[in-house]
């Protein structure tokens, strides 16, 4: 019965939205809307979840003094805080204040992160154009085809290099795109009908 | 009988829908027939993925060596259009977690949505109490670093980068942030194998991990690790279908150069 139950549940649940999506009827498109936004709202409850556990995680650390440790008390006093402004203004995360804290210091932060991605970009492609195979050999030759045909510059050293990058992007590199999205269409459909079938149960024993 | 053909008559499907419920009906069945095929012990040959296998090598290694390995499962959670994604990385972890629990090196897993934290606590502790050691699991093993991916790449770098592991996995839905990951990952020696559905993510899983899976190589785990017979039935339905798609392409491509 643990098994069986939320099994039908979920079989249940995903066969009626399955065929709200193929076949339109008032009464099942409203029973529909109501399991996705029962959905949406027990998604929303695991953020307090989230919220636990970074709280245990980081009690832990500075209880056992685990390397590091005193990072764990800002982490733990800035969460709350956040917490907190969104919680004493009733307009909740559009707060001015909660506002003025993602607007004023998270934002740039992760633009910050998001920055230096173009040195590990350099650093990756590096590694990748290093010719040690043949694989590798047609990489870099390839990159720097379509690197040269990207910059003004490579008209100037053959006038044909826009043309073959613009081919290398739209014939072989699309083709090569649309097979993989293929395969990865049909793996979302078994993986979809494996859990309606009740052969892969993600949620029970 | 009469119920669902008064539903079809007033269902209004469109064109596109009618076709895609006649593919999807089609797959059901040919998924149907193969995984009664695979159960009745035909034999089935699956081609080599050598990320699999490189996957039970790093067990071995983290249990020999008494490190855990770190595993992440994306960016993405499962109410969107990545789920079969994230659950195609909860079946790795599966495996890594009855690995690790058979020489208690537990994978520290890292998750940026909360939905997937009871999933991957479930599946953590499944294979603690399948081994017959519910009393050594430990919930904390599984972390919620951050629900933005930038800052979750960050805190995901600050593990490799302190903690010491036997390699990395990570098998999900990731954009570019991946590469912040893989790349420092693969700065500090770290072994590693990944997985991604996005071809836009693929090219920084080439150049940094040490074994790759493409697109939906990512969606065999369970044919590969387990031999689920299921599994095997349902990558030999996909191959069947993606040999009529290609047919139908082929086909439309002929008349429409044609006519």
């Amino acid at each position: 019965m643990k098994r069986i139950l939320p099994m039908a549940i979920a079989i249940a649940a995903g066969l009626i939205v399955l065929t709200d999506f193929f076949i339109y009827n008032p009464q099942l498109h409203a029973l529909q809307q109501i399991l996705v936004d029962w959905a949406l709202i027990l998604a929303a409850f695991t953020f307090i979840l989230g919220l636990f556990n970074v709280l245990t995680v980081h009690f832990k650390r500075i209880k056992a003094r685990q390397p590091r440790w005193r990072y764990s008390p800002f982490l733990i006093v800035a969460m709350i805080a956040v917490l907190v402004f969104g919680l004493l203004d009733f307009r909740g995360p559009e707060g001015s204040m909660v506002r003025g804290i993602f607007w004023n210091l998270i934002f740039p932060v992760q633009a910050t992160i998001a920055s230096l991605l173009a040195f590990y970009v350099a650093s990756a492609a590096y590694r990748a154009f290093r010719a040690r195979s043949l694989e590798s050999t047609v990489v870099l030759a390839v990159g720097i085809i379509v690197l040269l045909g990207q910059v003004p510059v490579g008209v100037y050293l053959w006038d044909r290099l826009p043309m073959i990058k613009t081919w290398i992007l739209e014939v072989p590199t699309t083709a090569g795109a649309r097979g993989i999205i293929l395969g990865v269409a049909l793996g979302t459909v078994a993986t979809g009908l494996r859990v309606l079938l009740g052969i892969d149960h993600p949620y029970s024993e | 009988m009469r119920t669902i053909l008064y539903i079809l008559r007033t269902s209004s499907m469109s064109q596109m829908q009618g076709l895609a419920l006649g593919l999807f009906l089609l797959f059901f069945l040919l998924m149907t027939i193969c995984i009664d095929r695979a159960k009745a012990g035909r034999r089935i040959s699956l081609r080599s993925i050598p990320a699999f296998a490189a996957l039970r090598e790093l067990m071995d290694r983290a249990i020999e060596s008494g490190r855990s390995p770190h595993f992440s499962l994306g960016v993405k959670g499962i109410e969107g259009k990545d789920t079969a994604t994230t659950l195609a990385g909860l079946t790795m972890l599966e495996h890594v977690s009855d690995r690790g629990a058979v020489g208690d090196v537990p994978p520290m897993v890292t998750v940026a949505d909360p939905t997937l934290l009871p999933l991957a606590q479930d599946a953590l502790r499944r294979a603690y109490t399948r081994r017959g050691l519910a009393e050594r699991y430990d919930p904390g093993r599984v972390r919620l670093v951050a629900p933005e991916p930038t800052a979750y790449a960050t805190g995901v770098m600050d593990i490799f980068e302190h903690e010491k592991l036997a390699g990395n996995v990570m098998v999900g839905a990731f954009g570019d942030e991946y590469l912040l990951m893989g790349e420092t990952a693969a700065k500090k020696g770290l072994s590693q194998i990944a997985g991604a559905a996005d071809p836009q993510t693929l090219p920084f899983i080439f150049t940094t991990a040490d074994e790759n899976l493409v697109g939906e190589e990512i969606y065999a785990a369970g044919a590969y690790l387990y031999s689920w017979p299921e599994h095997i039935g349902s990558l030999l339905a996909q191959d069947w279908m993606r040999a009529l798609i290609a047919l139908i392409i082929l086909i439309g491509v002929i008349i429409k150069s044609l006519y």
